[in-house]
């Protein structure tokens, strides 16, 4: 045998090996390179649209079905090449794609309605807040409660940042939080105005009878509403002037006992009238408190033990100056700007009916 | 002739089938990329950077698909993906730095506002001395009152929990608190306005 041809015969083995194992790697299955990168960028898509945040579950699975595709993937490259099968990667990274799509559509939509719905939902509790700092925040007795209402309005704070910083997850828990808290002092403050209204009707018929007795005998009435801050007169049953009144501090309800910084309720006449001098303040109208009503009442107080038996009820309460101070500052009195005591003490006098009431118009109004 | 041509053709089939399968997978550039994007998320950079991390997250995902692929090819080079897998571990680098610097920007803010609370807080506590209140003390003011020392222990729980949370949580706490004691400064101011007027 001549050396060339037996060469050639030890080589061509090889060759023809080396042909063949070209061949099947060209026609072979490749991997799926097209769809992995699809996959990839839908992902990634979708993780800028927050999906991760706002559609969780589809990004999860999303995430996942790519995470099993690239795992087979490594898996299928560690084979040897004719074994390889990219059919479970193709499909994975044809799901995560599709998967990561979804989950980009639902963020989208989840952010709009949860931006939609956050925003209404802080407008209303803002409403809540501002009625509450308007109608209840005078209220004596929701000191008792202010601390949790204050936590409520610092929760409802972070939840309007959260919201201007798009964090609408965050933004949205804060503001439950927040709704929960203050749902819940409203709901307090409501019932405590609730059970003083209780006294409406009363009330009402104490003011229709100071006018009528004004009307009748063709003179001065005046009318105080304590909730409003007004002072109401009227001359033969038509109201001629309204003022601006500051209350004592512990306003609401009845006056029960001396020191209680409360101003009474009840039909009253001025008994005396205090020019500069006699009085501590720019003139004051005396008013007859306690009247038969009020030591009737204290002593059925002190009867029940509502108040210590050494307890008095106190006197001294006069419609008077150096108020328009826009606070309830005074010990039970009614205070009036000094231009105003001016007008109303010019046109009163000893005997004129005073009528003190919680409010004139009725809770309902007021709330609504 | 015709022999040398088929003995070149031969040896360079088997050289091409030789090297072909011994490109290595730059498993060193791959472990060091992934130590590298594991610091930076020890470091929060997913809190605090977000954008970059997922970024920085791509860019490993690209050379992971890209070595894959590779590994599927006949004659294969990791040239290109060791410099993509070098380049993660210098955007990790980079990530990992600007999250400490984002950290100390936080801190930073979290204590000025702080600051600017105490400084409210003291200013409304001087306010409300200068407010209206005649011979008892009067509600809204004692709303108020109430409504400084709710801030105050706000703000000391703000304080507090710097380190122990994440530092945007803090300083959105923070934030809250000056809004609220910025709100009853102008609200004092505007009192102390009217009552001044008279």
């Amino acid at each position: 045998m001549k050396r060339p041809f037996k060469k050639i015969l030890i080589l061509s083995p090889f060759l023809i090996l080396f042909i063949i194992v070209l061949i099947l790697f060209i026609t072979k299955d490749k991997p799926p390179i097209a769809e992995i990168k699809d996959a990839q960028q839908s992902i990634s898509q979708a993780k800028n649209a927050h999906a991760d945040k706002y559609a969780k579950k589809l990004f999860k699975n999303a995430s996942t079905s790519y995470d099993i595709a690239i795992k087979f993937w490594k898996e299928e490259n560690e084979r040897f090449f004719l074994f390889r099968d990219f059919d479970l990667v193709k499909e994975q990274s044809i799901k995560a794609a599709k998967l990561a799509k979804a989950a980009t559509a639902e963020a989208q939509s989840n952010t709009k309605n949860l931006n939609r719905e956050v925003k209404r939902e802080i407008d209303s509790l803002k409403e809540k807040i501002d009625y509450f700092e308007k109608h209840f925040d005078q209220i004596p007795q929701v000191d008792a409660f202010r601390k949790q209402h204050n936590k409520g309005k610092l929760l409802f704070a972070e939840a309007r940042l959260a919201f201007e910083k798009s964090d609408l997850n965050l933004a949205k828990l804060k503001i439950d939080q927040s709704k929960k808290i203050i749902n819940s002092t409203y709901f307090q403050a409501e019932n405590i105005l609730k059970n003083y209204f209780k006294n409406f009707s009363e009330w009402q018929r104490w003011s229709k009878n100071a006018i009528s007795f004004s009307k009748e005998n063709n003179t001065y009435s005046i009318v105080v509403d304590k909730f409003a801050r007004k002072c109401f007169l009227y001359y033969a049953g038509n109201l001629k002037e309204t003022f601006d009144i500051d209350l004592g501090s512990n306003w609401m309800g009845e006056k029960n006992q001396q020191g209680d910084k409360s101003t009474p309720e009840g039909n009253y006449k001025i008994i005396d009238k205090k020019e500069n001098g006699r009085s501590r303040y720019h003139k004051a109208l005396l008013i007859n408190y306690p009247n038969e009503d009020d030591l009737r009442r204290f002593a059925e107080n002190k009867r029940k033990g509502l108040v210590s038996s050494n307890r008095r009820l106190g006197n001294l309460i006069e419609i008077h100056g150096d108020g328009g101070k826009g606070a309830d500052w005074t010990e039970g009195c009614v205070a009036l700007s000094n231009r105003d005591i001016d007008r109303l003490y010019s046109k009163c006098s000893v005997g004129t009916r005073v009528t003190i009431v919680g409010s004139l118009r009725p809770l309902s109004e007021i709330i609504n | 002739m015709k022999n040398k041509f088929l003995l070149s053709l031969s040896a360079l089939a088997i050289a091409l089938f030789v090297f072909s399968g011994c490109a290595k997978v730059p498993q060193a550039e791959i472990d060091n990329a992934n130590v590298a994007i594991e610091a930076a998320k020890t470091a929060q950079a997913d809190v605090y950077v977000p954008e970059a991390f997922a970024a920085l997250q791509d860019s490993m995902n690209v050379a992971v698909t890209s070595i894959e692929a590779k590994k599927s090819k006949l004659f294969k080079s990791y040239k290109n993906e060791k410099a993509q897998l070098i380049n993660v571990v210098a955007i990790s680098e980079d990530v990992k730095a600007k999250t400490e610097a984002r950290i100390n920007e936080l801190k930073a803010e979290i204590q000025q506002t702080l600051t600017d609370i105490t400084t409210i807080v003291e200013e409304n506590k001087t306010l409300i001395t200068q407010a209206p209140k005649g011979k008892g003390g009067s509600t809204v003011l004692m709303a108020i009152k109430a409504e400084i020392a709710t801030i105050e222990t706000s703000a000391a729980e703000v304080q507090a929990a710097v380190g122990t949370e994440s530092f945007i949580a803090t300083l959105d706490k923070a934030k809250a608190v000056k809004e609220q004691a910025s709100n009853i400064n102008n609200e004092l101011k505007a009192v102390i306005e009217k009552y001044t007027k008279k």
